[in-house]
């Protein structure tokens, strides 16, 4: 305990931690407040078919469907905010020289490997837990709540007592899915002797795969579920009625078992690396 | 001077891909050794020491320190090491006192505030220990680089070139830090370096690398015979100088502006400081006798 | 829109000037059901709205609906509600205007009660509404199907639910409204789907729309709508 409290101390004394949580303290807002000024126009536009059949009554711009269109939005970006912080775990420590303090330690590589990996799973929770208050607590202040309207293939409504329990395991799946993301970084930077590459790496890793998923060629179409990026977005599925609770634990087992390997890889290559730094 | 071996290595092999660094070394280190680690830049040193504190696997070979493998006994082991390779890197952001209470921590158990303010005061670094590392200077970067290879009251210390960096003042501090932990804490020291003249000073006992191989190994003063040393003094005002030493050894002069001296060994530390205590700027102690003379005339 | 709709369909049933049904004169049939519902002046329900269309998913919302005689009807639903533009404000008690024509197509049975099927032309060439059929309850005196065909929007069909023995003012306890209804590309953009779901295997896109509202605990006449509309609109 004394040790991972040591990690996280060194975690939140580097500048570079806090670029996460000033990045979601300012997009989240400017989100909101957009959404505020301008997302009525946007709901009507999204639902000018069923206009022509129907009148609509209530208020569908609320802090739900902020904090939706927030997670929606920022999924993309939080990966690169996570591994600013996971990719320099190991490989900053090997850059600045401090690694050799740690390993001359008496204290095994796998536990030590262990002891990081927990604190870069509590600082990615802590980011996302800071992202789904910021944008639960501050969508409900600005808009209130309501209703909650979701556009995807088809257009789901759900009423407002149904919504937050959503909305929560939305972002508790989205913290496993970052914790992956954390993972490969965390992976590649045991790998390296400065923090760039990870970082850039796990971008990329990430970046193509979801590219190779949006195509729709059937080559790319045999490999996609072999991508994890495409567990990722499952999030979604808590946002469909009915809930699809075996996609949901499928996609839950397949972003555990990637974290899994990726940390087993990472205690694997840190046991036998030769600390040359 | 005990006889029973706390590091005994044999064979040590390790390559990197095609080249291999380290070729077959074998030394005994006994307790209670200041145990010099000699040899010129890219002689298979830190790479030794970096096997020995199982930074690096080794490629073949065997290391055993208080009589147990290291490759299967290496917390335990570690737990009575003190350690410090290359350069001191510690945590810039947090204050000297902060690194060595985190450092502690990973020994087992946090150092106590009474501890870390003793090895601090043995480092010479009271005053500072408070401030942020970032801000330190070479000279105490090394120094708390020492002390935290020392916060856990070790059996065995290893420091791998340990005057680098420092300040002639710097150099003969530690010197006779080390001395000291010998001395008077009976503690076994291994220290690397490439200059003949600080394991002289400091070492009862050596081994010489080169290529990756071992030239020499023995006691020092058999090795390299008498007890006193040559030197040049690089200072500030050679003349004044040359009064305050020849108080000391009979034997120095003046030449290019430098004074030359043959005096005891273990009066180069206390001329120094005496200089130093009398204004005058000491910019080097060079050994006449060179490493690299050494290894002509072993040859 | 609504209102035009609204107006639209209620002078279909309000203009029946019912020349000659083919060999039946519905003219009296007519009459008797628009006697009946200017009855009712006014009245509070609770309402039960359950839409069903085939990209849309909304839970069913309970509310309250107020009518006002001739043809304010209002919804208050908590949330977000979607009402029908069509039938919402369907009131056959206007059924008599001038403009129209009522034919009688014949009786038939439908879902175990008798009914008189009459088709309406409209008189107006312009006219949204190109045709519709009632299915009126000739003993009953009311009107337990309409189907219209419009000029834009295609058909709608809308069926009544009433109790199976007649009560003082007899009103409907379910409207079912069936309408055509298309799919447009959904906008992704918004809630940053990109990603797109395959469409659903073996449901396919019928094109039609569903709201079926259950009326309760009609409060008919007792001026409730009054004031409702009063500081309403």
């Amino acid at each position: 305990m004394n040790l991972l409290r040591f990690e996280l101390f060194k975690i939140f004394c580097k500048p570079r931690t806090y670029i996460g949580f000033a990045a979601i303290a300012v997009l989240v807002p400017l989100i909101q407040i957009a959404l505020y000024i301008d997302g009525q126009t946007y709901i009507e536009f999204s639902l000018q078919n069923l206009k022509e059949a129907f009148d609509f009554q209530g208020e569908l711009l609320n802090g739900y469907l902020a904090s939706y269109i927030i997670l929606a939005t920022l999924y993309v970006h939080i990966p690169f905010l996570i591994a600013l912080v996971s990719g320099d775990l190991l490989a900053g420590e090997a850059a600045s020289g401090t690694l050799r303090l740690l390993v001359t330690r008496p204290i095994s590589r796998t536990r030590l490997v262990l002891i990081k990996f927990a604190a870069a799973m509590t600082y990615t929770a802590a980011l996302i837990l800071f992202m789904a208050l910021a944008s639960l607590i501050l969508g409900i202040l600005i808009m209130g709540t309501g209703d909650l309207i979701v556009i995807r293939n088809t257009i789901y409504v759900f009423s407002e007592s149904d919504v937050l329990w959503r909305l929560l395991s939305a972002f508790g799946f989205g913290l496993v899915a970052m914790w992956c993301v954390a993972s490969l970084s965390f992976m590649f930077s045991s790998f390296a002797s400065n923090s760039i590459g990870p970082i850039i790496l796990t971008m990329t890793v990430i970046i193509s795969f979801i590219v190779i998923s949006a195509i729709d060629l059937s080559v790319f179409r045999v490999i996609k579920p072999f991508l994890f990026t495409t567990y990722m977005g499952s999030w979604k599925l808590f946002f469909e009625e009915p809930l699809a609770l075996r996609d949901i634990w499928l996609s839950t087992g397949v972003l555990g078992l990637h974290i899994l390997v990726f940390l087993t890889v990472t205690i694997i290559n840190f046991k036998r690396k030769d600390i040359l730094s | 001077m005990g006889k029973t071996p706390v590091l005994e290595v044999r064979g040590l092999r390790k390559s990197f891909q095609d080249f291999e660094a380290v070729k077959g070394v074998d030394f005994t280190v006994y307790e209670g050794d200041i145990f010099g680690f000699l040899g010129p830049n890219g002689a298979g040193k830190s790479t030794t020491l970096r096997m020995v504190t199982s930074l690096i696997n080794s490629t073949a070979g065997d290391i055993r320190i208080f009589g147990l493998p290291l490759s299967s006994n290496r917390e335990h082991i570690l737990s009575r090491m003190g350690i410090l390779v290359e350069k001191p890197d510690l945590y810039g952001f947090l204050s000297g006192y902060d690194n060595l209470s985190m450092l502690s921590s990973l020994n087992g158990k946090r150092a106590s505030r009474q501890r870390i303010e003793e090895v601090i005061h043995m480092v010479g670094l009271q005053g500072r220990e408070q401030d942020k590392v970032r801000k330190y200077s070479q000279g105490m970067r090394q120094r708390l680089g020492i002390a935290q290879a020392l916060i856990h009251d070790p059996e065995i210390i290893i420091l791998d070139e340990p005057s680098n960096g420092l300040d002639p003042q710097g150099i003969v501090d530690i010197r006779e830090l080390i001395i000291r932990l010998g001395r008077e804490f009976k503690k076994t020291v291994i220290l690397s370096s490439h200059l003949l003249n600080e394991v002289e000073m400091m070492a009862n006992r050596m081994v010489i690398i080169n290529k990756g191989q071992v030239t020499v190994e023995g006691d020092v003063q058999e090795l390299l015979g008498g007890s006193t040393i040559k030197v040049t003094i690089s200072c500030s005002h050679p003349e004044q100088a040359l009064k305050i030493a020849a108080e000391t050894t009979p034997d120095v002069r003046i030449a290019d502006g430098q004074l030359v001296l043959e005096i005891p060994k273990e009066s180069v530390a206390k001329l120094v400081s005496k200089l130093v205590a009398n204004q005058i700027e000491v910019q080097a102690v060079v050994p006449v006798r060179k490493l690299e003379d050494y290894f002509i005339s072993l040859t | 829109m609504k209102r035009r709709i609204l107006v639209l369909l209620l002078s279909i049933f309000s203009s029946c000037t019912l020349l000659n049904a083919q060999n039946r004169d519905v003219n009296p049939l007519m009459e008797d059901v628009r006697a009946r519902f200017n009855q009712v002046k006014d009245y509070e329900a609770s309402a039960r709205i359950k839409i069903d269309v085939d990209f849309l998913k909304i839970p069913v919302k309970q509310g309250k609906i107020w009518f006002l005689h001739p043809d304010k009807v209002k919804v208050k639903a908590p949330g977000f509600s979607l009402l029908p533009k069509r039938g919402m404000n369907f009131s056959p008690g206007q059924l008599m205007d001038a403009g129209h024509t009522a034919i009688f197509v014949r009786d038939e049975i439908l879902a175990g009660n008798a009914v008189s099927v009459v088709k309406i032309v409209p008189g107006n060439a312009q006219s949204e509404i190109l045709i519709a059929t009632l299915w009126i309850d000739s003993k009953r005196k009311v009107v337990r199907k309409v189907e219209a065909t419009t000029r834009n929007e295609g058909t709608f069909v809308m069926d009544f639910t009433f109790k199976p023995i007649a009560e003082a003012y007899d009103m409907p306890t379910q409207a079912r409204i069936t309408f055509d209804i298309r799919k447009n590309e959904l906008p992704l953009g918004l809630t940053g789907d990109f990603e797109r779901a395959p469409e659903e295997k073996g449901k396919k896109n019928s094109g039609k729309g569903i709201v079926t509202i259950d009326y309760m605990d009609y409060k008919i006449n007792q001026g409730m709508a009054a004031a409702v509309f009063g500081k309403g609109r």
